[in-house]
């Protein structure tokens, strides 16, 4: 994940710390490593309490043995510890980097706009309280946060602009901004898993807001989410 | 003799936070070693406006982050705290990805 801004407009605050383990990428959220631990901790695909911030650079190796030139052994990374910084992060149809989203065609058309059927499951895992658009078709661009799901189809409270109709594909993310959901990281923790259930497994950010694109602009692969820390230690609460 | 009171301390997270804090250069390593030793293992390096001069972007192939180009905190040179520092990284990591 990429730093995007903070909220308050002030320049991002950096810090350098020790690592407890080795830390091979860039961009991933670090966690207090706790009594006994020598350094930082990486945060887990579900879980990242006690939030020192996002790295902005790497340190694949861990060591701790005393060198024999008498360099110091110490390794460290950098790290943006604003509490109110707010980081983008692609959204992965899966568990792993890079995943496209999955598409979702439309079965049965809707003439209120209130309904997207699509034959698969939207309650297992659940999408209730999270967002679909379209990704193609009558209603290209058209973001709707999904407000009851069932076996076949997603139910809104705002109708689309237009029907829907059969063909029709659209896009969906367990994450509306503004809610208090929690999502659910990648393996490497760059980017954010939109293929499971909503608000479950908290990794602990949370969404300020989503860049949700369609087929002109490869949306299956290029829609992002913005989210800000939830549980920062510097947070001051 | 006087009276002696031993009162554990109980550490807060921010202690464990603070231990962990690098120290940055350490005492007597000349600042050009350590922000070239920075250089050399591609860490991201911050600057103030009196120590930038001192730094080539180019012979380590440094850019000025376009993620994140200005950041506050210590200079990685002299230790001071600066308000606004260039960011340098190293040019693999200097773009915008998403």
């Amino acid at each position: 994940m990429e730093f995007a801004y903070t909220l308050n407009g002030n320049t991002p605050m950096r810090k350098s710390f020790q690592i407890g383990e080795a830390m091979a990428t860039a961009g991933v959220p670090v966690v207090v490593g706790g009594g006994g631990n020598h350094g930082i901790a990486l945060a887990s695909t579900t879980a990242a309490v006690n939030q020192i911030g996002v790295t902005v650079d790497a340190q694949a190796t861990l060591v701790t043995a005393q060198q024999t030139d008498n360099s110091d052994p110490t390794r460290m990374v950098s790290v943006i510890i604003s509490p109110d910084a707010v980081f983008r992060a692609r959204l992965s149809g899966g568990a792993a980097e890079n995943t496209a989203l999955t598409q979702y065609t439309v079965s049965t058309a809707s003439t209120t706009g209130l309904v997207v059927t699509t034959g698969d499951s939207w309650s297992s895992p659940t999408f209730d309280e999270g967002t679909l658009w379209g990704f193609d078709g009558s209603n290209t661009g058209v973001e709707r946060k999904i407000t009851s799901v069932g076996t076949t189809a997603a139910t809104l409270l705002v109708a689309l602009t237009n029907d829907t109709v059969v063909g029709d594909n659209f896009l969906r993310v367990p994450l509306t901004p503004g809610e208090l959901q929690h999502v659910q990281l990648t393996t490497l923790l760059t980017q954010i898993n939109a293929s499971v259930a909503v608000d479950t497994n908290n990794a602990n950010f949370i969404p300020v807001d989503l860049e949700l694109r369609d087929s002109s602009d490869s949306g299956a692969t290029n829609s992002n989410a913005l989210v800000i820390q939830f549980d920062s230690v510097f947070s001051g609460g | 003799m006087g009276l002696i009171l031993w009162l554990p301390k109980k550490y807060s997270t921010l202690d464990h936070v603070k231990r962990k804090e690098f120290a940055g250069r350490k005492k007597g390593k000349p600042v050009g070693t350590h922000v070239t030793d920075l250089a050399e293992l591609k860490k991201s390096i911050a600057l103030c406006r009196g120590c930038r001069s001192g730094f080539s972007k180019k012979k380590y192939d440094y850019m000025q982050s376009r993620v994140i180009p200005v950041v506050r905190g210590a200079c990685d040179a002299c230790k001071s705290y600066s308000p606004a520092m260039e960011l340098l990284v190293h040019r693999s990591m200097g773009f915008r990805t998403l």
